[in-house]
């Protein structure tokens, strides 16, 4: 190797080595922004808990029933934070495994949408997917959550949107699933993630609307369609809103 | 009828919920504000004997620092800030914008509560001006009168909040005295506080910013390295 080509080397090993720098700052400063999600969890359960240990105050029983009412609410809201923490770092660390088998991808979106609707029962939800279709080849489990987390982001801003849609249309070897209106900051947040750009989400003032919590859910989401060759594409016309499209493999012959 | 009115800052529903609940069973009357535009609006049309600001505010737009800057510019009345961040620069920066305590979340109902009583202690003090049998110290060209609550230098009047005044009464009552940390912070704060001394740092810049000539060569307040401050005898 002649002195040019090591020198050349030597560069994209350091630009390299930059990058990777960068990201590993980006993900410890996410970790202390959702660590301090977790740490306003376990304030409210500290203060519903001690409130409930005071003795120099009788408390009714519909007021015990709030304090224990918001620890459980408070549990919910970090144990969702840790599970997302794990799912997020187990990706980072390239030991989140999937397991591909065949599914329908009808089922996989009912059960994703039955918890979303739970979740905000008032959201208007379009959905049209045909009955029937090829087979995709996923982790039912991780696919499920990925668009779980999704979705929420996409529910979560105040004031929600009026509606979101969902169309799923079979293409060749590939469904298209096609999830909108997006807000822009989030097709911008989503166009950086594609681009393995995470770094930069957490350090250009365009994401300060996005809060650490939807930048990890976005993240995680994105990491898992990655695992499972689904590509993400944010799709942008002139006229209409931005959207997204997943790319979702249909399972070959003999999987 | 306790009729003392509290403010509680905050985006986070269940602090919201369990704090609100917990003044309100102890007779103080509590209003809520979700953010910083509520926030600004309420203190504009009602007077707050007490101000709960929870900094961590999730949105990112909303800034719980610059909520507490807005206040203090609008009202004297004590500011209690929440947050889970127990760093010294941000203790620092939340004091220095007009914050009168800072408490680390998580924390207990009780520890929590002591630290209103205190708060709402020192208001009262300040609203209904302390009692002294001597109703004006004079040192050089200052001049406290701790009836009216006033404070000139050359005649000229200067603006302290409720915390600054009582810090400067305790130092030029016991003038020539070292007083250390911790009866300084007990004296002003209350009996529950003794450690935090960065409040005192604070505080006492702030002062010294107002009152001396030169706040980098204090002629007033004087640091005993270690040990406290001393309010200089007969200038």
């Amino acid at each position: 190797m002649d002195a040019a080509a090591l020198q050349k080397q030597v560069l994209e090993l350091r630009r390299q080595l930059a990058e990777s720098r960068a990201r590993n700052r980006a993900m410890w400063s996410l970790l202390a922004e959702i660590s301090q999600r977790l740490q306003a969890s376990s304030t409210s359960i500290k203060a519903a808990v001690s409130s409930l240990l005071d003795y120099d105050i009788f408390w009714d029983g519909s007021t015990q029933h709030e304090f224990l009412e918001t620890i459980d609410d408070s549990v919910d809201q970090g144990s969702n934070l840790i599970v997302l923490m794990t799912l997020a770092f187990r990706s980072e660390a390239s030991s989140l495994e999937m397991k591909p088998e065949t599914h329908t991808l009808q089922e996989i979106l009912s059960t994703v949408l039955d918890t979303i609707l739970a979740k905000m029962p008032g959201l208007e939800l379009k959905v049209d997917f045909p009955p029937e279709g090829e087979p995709v080849f996923v982790d039912y489990g991780y696919l499920a959550v990925a668009l779980r987390l999704l979705l929420e982001v996409l529910i979560e801003p105040e004031p929600p949107p009026a509606q979101i849609e969902l169309l799923a249309a079979e293409a060749e070897n590939s469904w298209l699933l096609d999830i909108g209106p997006i807000p822009e900051t989030i097709g911008v947040a989503i166009g950086h993630l594609c681009q393995d750009r995470f770094d930069e989400l957490l350090t250009s003032d365009n994401f300060l609307p996005l809060s650490p919590e939807k930048l990890l859910k976005l993240f995680t989401a994105s990491r898992i369609f990655r695992l499972q060759d689904i590509q993400l594409d944010v799709q942008t016309g002139e006229t209409e809103k931005a959207g997204l499209r997943l790319s979702i493999p249909v399972a070959r012959p003999g999987q | 009828m306790n009729s003392v009115k509290i403010l509680l800052i905050s985006e986070e529903p269940n602090i919201l919920r369990t704090l609100r609940r917990n003044l309100i069973s102890r007779g103080y009357e509590v209003s809520i504000a979700l953010d910083d535009q509520e926030a600004v609006d309420m203190v504009c049309c009602e007077e707050f004997d007490l101000y709960i600001l929870d900094l961590d505010f999730k949105t990112p737009q909303v800034d719980g620092l610059a909520i507490c800057r807005q206040v203090r510019e609008l009202s004297h009345a004590p500011i209690i800030v929440l947050s889970t961040v127990g760093s010294e620069a941000t203790k620092i920066e939340a004091l220095d914008l007009g914050a009168d305590d800072y408490q680390v979340m998580p924390f207990s109902m009780g520890e929590f509560l002591a630290r209103v009583r205190s708060a709402l202690r020192r208001w009262a003090t300040y609203r209904t001006g302390a009692l002294n049998q001597n109703n004006v110290i004079l040192s050089g060209e200052l001049l406290i009168d701790t009836e009216s609550r006033q404070v000139t230098i050359k005649g000229d009047e200067i603006h302290l909040t409720p915390t600054e005044y009582e810090l400067l009464h305790y130092l030029a009552q016991n003038s020539g005295k070292v007083i250390t940390h911790r009866e300084l912070l007990q004296s002003v704060w209350g009996p529950e506080y003794g450690d935090e001394r960065e409040y005192l740092r604070v505080f006492i810049s702030q002062l010294r910013r107002k009152i001396e000539a030169d706040p980098l060569r204090p002629a007033y307040i004087l640091t005993e390295p270690g040990v406290g401050y001393r309010f200089a005898r007969d200038r």
